[in-house]
């Protein structure tokens, strides 16, 4: 196991030269307004098993140029997961525009609001670390202070309502970026049933383009929610998992 | 007796009469195609009449309610009657029975029901047969359409011609007009004048009922519905009860309808984006008025489209104007024939103001239409118009107005790609539960080990910790606070007291011992049940005494015997506290 990731890293590093060529290349291609080309170029780079959140921006960028609205979607959102940019926030807001489907978000309390945005500041992993951090050095001021005269209340009680803030934003974003699953909509309608089934009532259609949280998965059907807060079941093969 | 009962049977008979809706037919049985009466009355006056159900008969007219009333005078005896009657015209279209359903009126808030009736129609005899051919033949309306087969914004001229051969046509009127749904309608004038036309040899008379230019907006098979007239022809009455003028004729109305005509619409073959629905063949020319002229001064930019088709319907066309022109929305004007079907003129009158001086174009804008003679797309193109704007001479007086424009972008589009990245494995960048769970809770829990042991740790440990004399020390200041205060307000008489009281009161209070009981005895008994040294008893019972002493027996120092008392107590109390752990 040990030995794979080691070959795998070295792979790595060695295609990570050529990689950056492709991406200069494809970038080449879509300034010629070539975009089906900068597309497989760009894919190339994933296919190596390489990623980044400009390398999915682009990829946005380029599915917006030639107008598969679902699949810009896709890519802002893939790439919003990895890294927050305000550019890619506006060109998601530009493609969402274009698609059929409207969706009106329930309006959100201030402080959540507040909180949403305090913790999309860093990544998971960000915040595992910060937490980490944190607790640790809580306990070397604690060691110290139990071996030596050094006191300072003061300083150790921040320290703990920092990681008592850490912590929840931690698990705030792991709920959000981990455990919570979101996918595109991709075929370009998709009926909304009451229940896993073929024949059940249907609630309401989805267009391509549509972002959806998965919820539950029963065999071919999975369970999902809108941004308006209706959900309903729809066959899994209609969307792409972000 | 008897005229009494005769007088009642009289009034009770009438007013059964009075109440009752009869219905009635001037003919049964009548013959298809006929027009028949019937006829509602009561002998009242009434209200809320609801029509009967004339199932399968076709209704020409009616209800038409009408009002009787008379007043009769006969051998100075006086009457008064009212009678109301709803007619309806009715007519069969095929034979049968009918049966009306029965119609209903409110009398004074009562509600009367007629009864149902059953109307007979039967076919007209062959003689009767052959006269209703014979006039189809010379009474018909003909639809004439220029085109079957058109694609969608293409445009045909319908004309519904009424034929006749028949020299006693009294008058017409249409009855039911086409409502030509998927179509855009232009109704032409025509003159309803009757020419002569001759069709296979036989001569007609006709007139155009309605000429109208359709453009279809839709694509699939529209069908252009049949017109249907109401034709009053005079015949000759055969019936020997002529009328009281002596007139010889009478008027036989007759339904005549055209046909359905259907149109095969098709849809444009793939349209080019700036394709706008425009259909048939145009001219495009562009002219502009002044192409120097100063800032704030008006400039008319004129377009004027020519041609046949569609013309009434073009939109105005997406002009880029310069940003820095104020345009206001187009006068449009036209001057259409035939519907656009003859040469046909629209224009469109733009008002341009320049705010700013420079040099300006009005780029080229084109009119992309569909040809339909020869089935192509075709582009036509208005010059380009290069315009010099100088400086108004005439606004010095609006100098002191800063005039700034705020620059906005209208049209968004996305940002630009990023050029650089720094490209990662593709693997979720986070740490898992568990690992995490591990590295944040080992601390946590190191630290509460270390408070436990804190806090187990620091209560067995007694003598040596300076910590708990602390508290001793801490406790013998709280007890002997008052006394203190007097020692700083040199108030000598209370301070004794004072001391003595505290010590009673601790004593007390540490053991639990009612003030009533307190006495040197107590002091003994509770100080060796708890182990306490002998020393530390006698001493506690030996300042007791001194304080009593001093309170009666004032010394020469007071100053330095009191704060020698006071040291003394400190010590007592925290040996005491001590000595309890």
């Amino acid at each position: 196991m040990k030995l794979k990731t080691l070959i795998i890293t070295i792979l790595v590093s060695i295609s990570s030269f050529a990689s950056d060529q492709l991406f200069e290349k494809a970038n080449r291609t879509y300034n010629n307004s070539d975009y089906t080309s900068a597309i497989t170029l760009y894919d190339s780079i994933l296919t190596i098993g390489l990623e980044s959140s400009e390398l999915y921006y682009n990829l946005g960028n380029c599915h917006y140029k030639a107008q598969n609205w679902a699949n810009a979607i896709w890519h802002y959102e893939k790439s919003l997961k990895l890294e927050r940019n305000d550019k890619t926030i506006q060109n998601l807001e530009l493609a969402n525009l274009k698609i059929i489907d409207r969706i009106e978000e329930i309006p959100q309390l201030f402080y959540k609001k507040w909180w949403s945005s305090f913790i999309s500041i860093f990544n998971t992993f960000s915040w595992q670390l910060i937490s980490i951090l944190i607790i640790w050095l809580a306990l070397t001021l604690k060691i110290l202070s139990q071996f030596t005269n050094y006191k300072n209340k003061y300083f150790l009680s921040i320290l703990y309502s920092l990681l008592l803030i850490s912590i929840f934003a931690t698990y705030s974003s792991y709920q959000k970026n981990i455990t919570k699953k979101e996918a595109i909509i991709f075929t370009t309608s998709i009926v909304v049933n009451s229940e896993p089934k073929t024949n059940s009532t249907n609630l309401f259609t989805l267009h391509s383009g549509s972002k959806i949280e998965i919820l539950d998965t029963n065999e071919e059907w999975i369970n999902i929610k809108i941004a308006n807060g209706s959900s309903g079941w729809i066959k899994e093969s209609g969307c792409k998992v972000l | 007796m008897k005229k009494i009962i005769l007088i009642l049977f009289v009034f009770i008979s009438t007013l059964s009469f009075a109440q009752k809706l009869s219905v009635s037919a001037d003919k049964n049985p009548a013959i298809v195609g006929e027009q028949i009466l019937i006829q509602y009355s009561i002998d009242t006056q009434g209200n809320n009449f609801k029509s009967p159900n004339f199932n399968g008969l076709r209704v020409l007219s009616g209800p038409n309610p009408s009002t009787q009333s008379s007043y009769s005078f006969v051998n100075g005896k006086s009457q008064n009657s009212t009678k109301t009657t709803y007619s309806y015209y009715l007519q069969a279209t095929k034979e049968g029975t009918f049966s009306i359903s029965p119609a209903a009126i409110t009398v004074n808030g009562k509600t009367i029901k007629s009864k149902a009736y059953q109307l007979k129609v039967v076919k007209g005899s062959e003689r009767n047969k052959a006269e209703q051919k014979a006039l189809s033949e010379n009474l018909f309306i003909k639809v004439e359409t220029s085109k079957r087969n058109i694609v969608v914004g293409e445009q045909i001229l319908v004309s519904y011609k009424l034929f006749t051969r028949i020299n006693n046509l009294h008058s017409y009127e249409p009855s039911s007009l086409p409502a030509l749904n998927g179509f855009w309608t232009k109704d032409l004038e025509s003159s309803s004048r009757f020419k002569r036309d001759v069709i296979d040899g036989v001569p007609y008379y006709v007139s155009t009922l309605k000429k109208s230019v359709l453009t279809a907006q839709k694509s699939g098979k529209l069908i252009i519905d049949p017109m249907e007239l109401k034709c009053s022809i005079r015949v000759k009455n055969n019936k020997r009860n002529r009328g009281f003028f002596g007139n010889n004729y009478q008027i036989q109305e007759e339904y005549i309808s055209s046909k359905a005509i259907t149109i095969t619409v098709t849809e444009l073959p793939s349209p080019p984006p700036n394709f706008h629905g425009a259909v048939g063949k145009f001219l495009i020319k562009s002219e502009v008025d002044n192409t120097t002229a100063n800032a704030n001064d008006a400039i008319t930019y004129k377009l004027t489209i020519t041609g046949t088709g569609n013309i009434e319907l073009i939109e105005p066309l997406a002009i880029q104007f310069p940003e820095d022109f104020e345009v206001y929305d187009p006068k449009i004007s036209d001057r259409i024939f035939e519907g656009g079907r003859k040469r046909s003129i629209k224009t469109f009158e733009y008002l341009l103001i320049p705010r700013y001086e420079g040099e300006y174009t009005i780029p080229s804008s084109s009119l992309v239409y569909y040809n339909n003679k020869t089935k192509k797309y075709e582009t036509k193109k208005t010059p380009q118009h290069n315009l010099i704007i100088n400086t108004n001479n005439n606004t010095e007086d609006e100098n002191s107005i800063i005039n700034q424009q705020i620059i906005k972008t209208e049209k968004k589009d996305i940002h630009y790609i990023f050029t650089t990245t720094q490209l990662k494995e593709i693997r979720d960048n986070i740490l898992s539960k568990n690992l995490f769970i591990l590295i944040f809770f080992l601390p946590i829990f190191l630290i509460i080990l270390l408070w436990i042991h804190n806090t187990i740790v620091g209560k067995t440990d007694t003598n040596s910790s300076d910590w708990k004399n602390k508290k001793a020390n801490k406790i013998a200041l709280k007890r002997l606070k008052y006394a203190q205060n007097c020692i700083n307000n040199n108030d000598f008489d209370s301070f004794f007291e004072e001391i003595e009281k505290s010590l009673w009161v601790y004593f007390a209070d540490k053991f639990k011992v009612s003030i009533a009981d307190l006495s040197k005895e107590t002091v003994s008994t509770h100080f060796y049940s708890n182990a306490i040294d002998i020393n530390t008893e006698k001493q506690f019972i030996a300042l007791l005494d001194e304080c009593e002493f001093a309170r009666y027996a004032p010394a020469s120092n007071k100053n330095a015997q009191m704060g020698d008392i006071l040291n003394k107590a400190k010590h007592i109390i925290i040996e005491v506290e001590t000595a309890l752990r």
